[in-house]
């Protein structure tokens, strides 16, 4: 029924220290995070032969930052460009490379000072003035990711009568399961009622439909069966992937109440040969509660327009039906800038067994969905344990 | 690049300067697909739909309805830290392609706009003596 089981992660960690951490650059984090994976794998930097990496803290070439920084000098070389999703995406990609030989041990690495760094410097967020987002959009004070979440949620509620309750209730199952993970930013009880008492950034979206911005890193390696049977942890099989993007700006969005995990979503539980309802974690990018809503219904757990009732209940939180965000997700535990590795990092830990107080009983089976840029990307990856 | 109260000012290329060039003239005009006899937007040298390249630039109404729109209250690109809330939307023009841009002359509250609320299109100088195509409530918004 699944996949034939080649290709395995064998090694996830963050970086030392996550949260507020003033004071590390981004390729600090980075090389900590990459550190901590391999020796979580029983791997060292020697091993590696295959770099994955991107984002905006590091320069033009993240690959090449990284790899320089570290000291790797690689077979194979990927710095996708599609934004939090990308760290999904490159599982995917480093699949593919590991098939065909083109590398053995791939990282994927992640490490952004999003929170520490945010005086910096970052002309990349504003698109160039001779872009199509730059000469129509950002002219008219469009841009930000709060407010181009916010118009994508609005048209979902106009079309569907999805509320703020409803929103609000992404933010306070997640939350209730980052009261559970030691390493979570945000821990302190929250209501629905708090969320709707936040101060508004861009409307229809309050402060606390908002992710965090932190410091922090991650990284994943992967490598083939031979050698994973070898490493320090049982495998978690990568089963299937798939990968979509539908637009850049905004403006080419072809429906705001449905994003590209209609595609990847689609391919990756086709690839993987199983259903959805085989499925016992979930980890979806939350870079808004809309994300979250527009995600379960892009992947098929619910039908259009059924995301708002669906997520009610505390379905999503501990004890629910459809544990969804058990780190404590973009919305609580962190979230660096691009937080698609923090999914694969928490659904490897989540089908090891290694999560105490937040783990899912008997977990086999774990669906990430990286979304990036303005809805724009997705990626979808099934992973399994033996 | 952030002329004009330090908001970001379109750089017009090759295949966009017929929008800026009317838009100085206060017509909105728009990129016309002879192949599929359709407008769309952004210009581009070839259709999106199509991959037409016989293109054709043509004046349309500037009517249109809010698709969505969100109202600021943290500034969502440089130099609208000043204009806050303000409200940014995507507005459906009657002949078909979507555009982003700020809706003015109506109060940034969430009661006083309507996704599908009837709007037309205002020229306003962005800086830098760009016109940028903005639009308010039509006359028959409700």
């Amino acid at each position: 029924m699944h996949q034939e089981r080649r290709i395995a992660i064998v090694g996830a960690d963050e970086a030392d220290e996550i949260g507020i951490v003033p004071g590390k650059s981004a390729l600090m984090l980075q090389a900590e995070a990459a550190r901590n994976a391999l020796r979580d794998a029983g791997l060292s930097f020697a091993d590696v032969d295959g770099v994955f990496t991107t984002g905006f803290g590091t320069g033009w070439a993240p690959s090449m930052s990284f790899a320089e920084y570290v000291g790797i000098v690689p077979r194979y070389t990927d710095s996708t460009a599609t934004g939090g999703s990308a760290f999904v995406i490159m599982v995917e990609h480093a699949v593919a490379a590991l098939e065909l030989g083109l590398c053995n041990v791939a990282l994927i690495v992640h490490g952004e000072n999003g929170y520490s760094g945010r005086h910096l410097p970052r002309p990349s967020r504003v698109p160039d003035p001779w872009t199509p987002a730059g000469q129509f959009e950002a002219p008219f004070g469009a841009g930000g990711p709060a407010g181009m979440y916010a118009m994508a949620a609005m048209r979902h509620m106009a079309v569907y009568g999805t509320t703020s309750e409803q929103l609000a209730e992404v933010a306070v199952s997640t939350r209730r399961w980052a009261q559970l993970n030691p390493k979570a930013l945000k821990r302190e009880p929250l209501t629905i009622a708090d969320v709707l008492a936040s101060r508004w950034i861009a409307y229809p979206l309050h402060l606390l439909d908002c992710c965090l911005v932190t410091d922090a890193g991650g990284a994943v390696v992967l490598t083939t069966a031979d050698r994973a049977r070898g490493c320090r942890k049982p495998p978690v099989w990568v089963l299937g992937t798939g990968e979509a993007h539908t637009h850049n700006s905004l403006i080419g969005m072809p429906d705001l109440t449905v994003s590209p995990a209609k595609i990847s979503g689609e391919l990756a539980l086709a690839r993987a040969g199983v259903r959805r309802e085989d499925i016992d974690v979930l980890e979806v990018y939350d870079s808004f509660t809309y994300t979250v809503i527009v995600t379960l219904e892009s992947l098929g757990f619910c039908g259009p327009g059924e995301g708002g009732p669906f997520v009610e209940g505390g379905r999503l939180g501990p004890g629910g039906a459809l544990p969804t965000n058990t780190s404590g997700g973009g919305l609580s535990y962190t979230h660096s800038g691009m937080f698609g590795i923090f999914l694969l990092i928490e659904a490897v830990r989540q089908l090891r067994g290694e999560c105490g107080a937040r783990q899912v009983a008997n977990a086999r089976l774990a669906l990430c969905n990286g979304t990036g840029g303005f809805l724009s990307s997705c990626g979808t990856v099934i992973l399994g344990r033996d | 690049m952030t002329a004009g109260g330090g908001k970001p000012q379109p750089q017009p290329t090759p295949e966009t300067l017929p929008f800026w060039e009317a838009a100085r003239d206060g017509r909105l005009r728009l990129p016309f697909c002879r192949e599929c006899q359709a407008f769309f937007f952004y210009p581009r040298n070839l259709c999106p739909r199509c991959g037409g390249s016989e293109i054709a630039w043509r004046d349309v109404s500037g009517r249109g309805r809010v698709h969505t729109f969100s109202i600021n209250y943290a500034p969502q690109a440089p130099g609208f830290a000043d204009d806050v809330p303000y409200v940014t939307a995507l507005i459906d023009l009657d002949e078909g392609p979507r555009m982003m841009t700020r809706l003015v002359d109506v109060e940034p509250r969430p009661d006083a706009i309507r996704v599908g609320m009837r709007v037309e299109v205002v020229f306003a100088d962005g800086g830098s003596g760009f016109m940028l195509p903005l639009f308010r409530p039509a006359a028959d918004a409700s």
